[in-house]
Formats: structure tokens, sequence, C-alpha cells
């Protein structure tokens, strides 16, 4: 392997590890404050990217304008759905909410289907150009993903740190009931992690959006990556999810570019399979069934 | 000819309400036979099912299908319908949903024939036509579809299933020369190929060795991606480090083509990368723009040049708000299927009719002139042949490069 092609590969495994982590990191989000798995997280990046498409090619709005729109009308979706569908369900077996994120999937894709259609679309993207380095490129469009993927994963980690919410959305991960009994606000807080959960979704589905195409049946194959990030990273654990994004994304990477793209993925997930049997919690994740 | 059944001109202002009033004939039918008028009672009809995925990842193929069914059968119905013998037949389009499953199309092609006792079935895409079959060869019911692999169901022992849509090494006998003659022969001496990782990945990946091995190009890699891929640059990337002089990629549809085109573009690769598949300009030129420039699209006709594909345009636009290049290479298997019921004196007698259906040649139909052919390869005419209209991309826009009909060797 020429000093070309590592580099090319290296820094494809470090844009693509960051991309897979901005979706993973609101679905372990959600995961972390609620205890319920949102299967239909990657429907809510394809309802982000599609809001960013008709946002842009139909009414003619500025991109960076319309993913923050993009955003926020998710973050109320996701917001509404946790107070309409999850809510009930709290401190109920976890099948419930299982049942209802998986009948999500099939409504929200189904109708993405009725009201997008079957058409793939694309979002023209406002980058141009890329730098060389090593003789590999890193086109702009990547570059700005990237910077963005990481500026997000590290402002939220900084807003869970450091802000008011942000400590209370991290009692109510730790223990719903003991937060309630300090005077945390748990549904607040439970609409405001799903809302923040989505949001992250739609600007994944923006930002990646741009990068590929658009079709209605894109969800299914983000939550999968999404899901085994956050299982090998341990679920809640957001640091979890950005590790396990990165390792993600050196397999596909250099397994792809070595070998192919099948032994690529059962790579991936017998990796997933070694850290769970050593770590049944995942790299940084804690135990939630005691 | 295409343009007239029982030599009545059929694409001549048709209005929305005869357009529908011929579609929805079957409705209407059972009413007026009440009448009891003895014109009306020799107006018969002609049932034609559609087993193809509406709904679901490839419901584009599959709904432009139909579209080309629905629309031929309301032009027919409305030109007075098809003359077979004494009888005057009107045709009628029933189609169910696949859902593009092997499963789900063999339930859908049951009830068509058992149920509604369609004769006549059209289906789209390999694992809705794996699933038709299941039930229309036993039945002895003629089955029209677009299916590229699965070449073992395929030919002489399967005598009622026609292949309608030219599979990429069909399209290759067109694509090839014109691509030689465009860059010239030495200027493409290598190429290398990129599909999924399943069963059409694989025939069709044996399809382009068998077509490079023909034009004496030496194949220099075959990458498989999943489906559920979401990032080409891996593949591309190592694709790219076999510096093919071009790449083949197929059958990815246009998202994926528009993806693997703009990673090759990003990561320098200049030479041409031809998609049989795609059959579609917008979303490669909305992903890759004019980094989609020498994107070669066989079978791909966006811009309607002949009064017919314009007409066909015209009616697709008016009555479904919407046309692609699709549903125009679809649009002409109607036309083909009521030739053979006229030439065959019969709607009755499905072997009559494939018998029939194989010698139909049509002159001016969207795809141009269209021939059923493969004898020698496939010991029976099935595949059907057709004018190869291809798009390139210049300077970020689609344009029509060629037209010519596949140079086939003399053994196929």
């Amino acid at each position: 392997m020429d000093i070309g092609l590592f580099t090319q590969t290296a820094l494809t495994a470090v844009t693509l590890g960051l991309m897979y982590a901005l979706i993973a990191i609101g679905l372990t989000l959600i995961f972390g404050v609620m205890r319920i798995v949102q299967y239909a997280h990657g429907e809510l990046y394809m309802l982000g990217a599609y809001a960013l498409y008709y946002a842009t090619t139909q009414l003619g709005i500025p991109y960076w304008f319309s993913v923050i729109l993009s955003a926020a009308a998710l973050f109320v979706v996701g917001a509404v759905l946790q107070v309409v569908l999850f809510r009930p369900l709290i401190g109920k077996n976890m099948l419930y909410s299982l049942a209802v994120s998986m009948g999500l999937i099939f409504i929200i894709s189904s109708g993405g289907l009725l009201m997008f259609g079957t058409v793939v679309r694309g979002i023209p993207s406002p980058f141009d150009g890329g730098i060389t380095m090593l003789g590999a490129l890193l086109t702009y469009e990547r570059l700005t993903i990237s910077l963005i993927s990481g500026a997000l994963i590290i402002g939220l980690w900084q807003f869970l740190a450091h802000t008011k919410m942000g400590m209370s959305l991290r009692a109510v991960s730790e223990d719903a009931e003991v937060a309630s009994l300090q005077g945390v606000n748990t549904k607040r807080t439970h609409w405001i992690a799903f809302g923040l959960g989505s949001a992250l979704a739609a600007i994944a589905g923006c930002l990646m959006g741009t990068l590929l195409s658009i079709v209605p049946t894109m969800g299914f194959g983000a939550t999968m990556k999404a899901f085994m990030i956050v299982i090998m990273g341990g679920l809640g654990s957001i640091p979890g999810a950005l590790i396990g994004a990165m390792i993600l994304g050196v397999i596909d990477s250099f397994g792809t570019t070595l070998l192919n793209a099948d032994i690529a993925y059962i790579i991936g997930f017998s990796v997933i399979f070694i850290t769970l049997v050593i770590r049944p919690t995942g790299l940084f994740g804690q135990r939630w069934d005691g | 000819m295409v343009g007239k059944i029982n030599d009545r001109p059929l694409l001549q202002g048709i209005s929305r309400r005869r357009f529908l009033t011929g579609a929805s004939v079957g409705l209407a039918a059972p009413a007026l036979s009440t009448l009891g008028s003895k014109a009306l009672a020799q107006e018969k009809e002609v049932l034609i099912g559609g087993a193809v995925p509406l709904s679901g990842p490839v419901a584009y193929w599959g709904i432009s299908t139909m579209q080309g069914w629905v629309d031929g059968a309301a032009v027919i119905n409305a030109a007075g319908g098809i003359k077979v013998g004494n009888d005057t037949y009107k045709l009628k389009v029933v189609s169910y949903d696949t859902k593009g499953t092997v499963a789900d199309s063999r339930a859908a092609t049951l009830r068509l024939v058992e149920q509604d006792g369609a004769k006549y079935v059209f289906s789209q895409a390999a694992a809705s036509t794996i699933g038709m079959l299941q039930v229309t060869e036993p039945a002895e019911v003629v089955s029209i579809v677009a299916c590229w692999g699965y070449l073992d169901q395929f030919g002489k022992d399967f005598p009622f299933h026609f292949r309608a849509e030219m599979s990429d090494y069909e399209q290759g006998f067109a694509y090839m020369p014109f691509i030689q003659e465009r860059y010239g022969k030495d200027a493409l001496k290598t190429a290398c190929f990129i599909g999924p990782d399943d069963k059409d990945g694989t025939d069709c990946h044996f399809s382009y060795e068998r077509l490079m091995k023909y034009y004496d190009v030496n194949s220099k890699g075959v990458e498989y991606f999943n489906w559920e891929d979401t990032d080409f640059y891996p593949i591309v990337t190592k694709t790219i480090q076999n510096k093919p002089d071009f790449i083949v990629t197929s059958p990815t549809p246009p998202g994926i083509t528009a993806s693997i085109v703009k990673a090759a573009r990003e990561l320098g690769f200049k030479g041409p990368i031809v998609s049989p598949a795609a059959s579609e300009t917008e979303t490669i030129l909305q992903v890759a723009g004019e980094q989609a420039d020498e994107v070669i699209l066989p079978v791909t006709c966006v811009d309607p040049v002949t009064d017919y594909q314009k007409q066909l345009r015209e009616r697709f636009m008016q009555h479904f708000g919407s046309f692609n290049a699709l549903g125009g290479n679809y649009s002409w298997w109607v036309y083909a299927l009521a030739k053979a019921f006229e030439a065959a004196g019969t709607v009755d007698d499905t072997k009559a009719v494939a018998a029939a259906l194989q010698e139909v040649v049509l002159e001016d139909t969207y795809v141009g002139k269209v021939a059923w052919k493969g004898e020698k390869s496939f010991g029976i005419k099935r595949q059907a042949v057709y004018d190869c209209y291809t798009t390139v991309v210049e300077k970020g826009k689609a344009r029509l490069g060629d037209v010519r009909y596949p140079a086939l060797p003399d053994d196929y």
C-alpha cells in the first residue's frame, strides 16, 4: 500500500467515522436518557435530508439556513413523538417502545414514499474543490462535514457537562427517580433529549444527503450503522459512540479498500461480537439491567 | 406499426376523458353488457395483469412499467381496441403490488392468474420476476418482464417468458462501439466493474466479462457494494487503484451511480463511467454536477426527439404528472402484445400468442425498432433488442449522444 493510498484510506476512515458518529450520538443520547432504543432514528435522519432538499430546491432558502430549519423542525417532530408515543411507555417493558419505534420505521418510510415519491434525489452541494495532502484528496465538503460532526459532538459533550439542562439530562440518565426527587423535571428532560437526538439525526441527514443522494428508504441503513456503533461503544455513552464510530469508519475504509465491502461488514460485526464478549456493556457503557 | 391498430391512428389528440374512459373500460364493461346491445356484446376484453413493485426501493421501476401498460392500453382502447377474428377486444390492466419481493410477487401473480383469470402478466426486476415465474410458467401464462439476471430461469425451458428490456449485455453491443468511436479504441483497453453484492450484481458482472472479452478489453477489477453502503469512497478508491481506462457500474440505480461518479471524480478518475441501469440523469447531475461529465447512460432517452417520443411524454405528463426514460422504455410492450393477438388470431391460446409475439417487429416505438432475438444464446427468441439511445453528460448537461441498434454477434 503506497503512501497516497494509505493517506486516502485513512482520511476516508476519519471522515466516515465522524459522519457515523453524528448519526449515532442522537441515538445514544435518547437511550441514555429514556432507556429506549429508537429504531426509527434513521427515518428522522431521512426526514431531515428531505427537509433540506425541499427548503433549498423548492423554496430557495440558503443551504445553511435550511440545515438549521431542518434541525429545528425535526427537534419538534422528535419532541412530539416523545410526548405522544413514548411518554406513556416510560417504566414499562422495553419491548413496548421497541414495537412503537419499529412501527414508526414503516409509517415514516412508507409515508415518505407516498409524499416524496420513489425517485432518488440529490441535494446540490454548496462546496467545491478540496485540499491535497500526501497524494490524497480531502474535499472541502467532507472536511466541513467532519468539522461540523466533531464540533457538534464536542458541543454536546460540553452541554451535558456544563449546563444546567445538560446536568439534568445526565441526572435523569443516571437515575430518573432520584433526579425527580432532586427537583429535575423528568418529563421536560425526556422530550428535550428526544428532540435533541432527532435534531442531530436531521443534521446528519442534511450533511450526508448532500454528500450522497436521498431516497425515502435511506433510513434503515443509517439506523443499522448507528445501532452497531452504539452497541459497540456502550448504550448511552457519547464517548463510546464516538470511539465506536471511528472504529467502524476504519474497518469500513481499510477493510473495503484492502479486501472488499462484504469482508468489511463481516469484520465490523465480528469486532462488535468480540467487544461484547469481552465487555458486555460495550466499550464505555454501563449496566442498564440492574 | 405501433402507431396504428386496426389502421386507426393512435396518437393523435386523445383527451384526458378518452384516456380515462379507455383505461377504465374494465369497470364499465360489465355495466354496459347488461344493456343487452348486440354490438356491445361482441366487444370483449383481455385482462393483462401486473405483478410489479409499486412500493419499496424498486417502486420507481415498477410504477414506470405499469404506466407504460396503462398508457398503451388506453391508447389502444381509445382507437377502438384490437380486432381478433370477428371480435374486438379492449384491454384491461390490473396491477398488484409485489413490494419487490419474491413471496409477494408469487402471491400477486396467483391472484391475477387464479382469481382474476389473467393469461398475460407483466413484471419488473429480478425478485418480482422470479416470484411471478413460479406461477406463470406452469399455468402457461405469457409473461413480459424487465429482468437482467437469473439466466438459468430464461430461455427454451421457459417458453412463455419474454424479457422485454435489454440487459447490460445487449446494451453493450451498442455502447461499446459508441465509446470506442468517441474516445478511440486505444484509449479504452482496460476496465473495472462495480456492482451490488447480490445475484443481479454477479450476473451483470458475468455479462460484463463476456462483453469485455468480445471487445478485447482487459478487465482489471471487480468490486461489489452492499445496498446499505452510504459512502462509496472506499470502493472507488480501490477501483481506481487498478487504473482502468473506464468503469462500468451495473445494475446501479441513479442515486448510487451518482455517488460512485462523484467519488470517482473527486478521487481523480477522469475516464468514462458507463451505467447501463441508471436510466436517469437528474439525480446524477444534482449530486455530481459537472463532475458527472463523461458519464455514459445507455438506453436512456431523457429528451425525446421523435414525434412518437414527444407524444408519449406529453401523454404521460398529462395523465401521470411525470415522465421518465424508463416509462418510455417500457411503453412498447403492450403494443407488441396487441400485435401478437392480431397475428395469432386469438387471445385465449397463449401458446399461439407466444409464438406470434416472438415474431413481432415494431418499427416506431419510444426505443425505436424492436425485435425479439437470442435464439442461439437461449434456444428461443425471447429477448427484446432495440435501438439503444445513449445519453452522455457534457459540461454538466445531459444530451443524446448516440442512437444505434446493438451489433450483436452472430452466435447471439
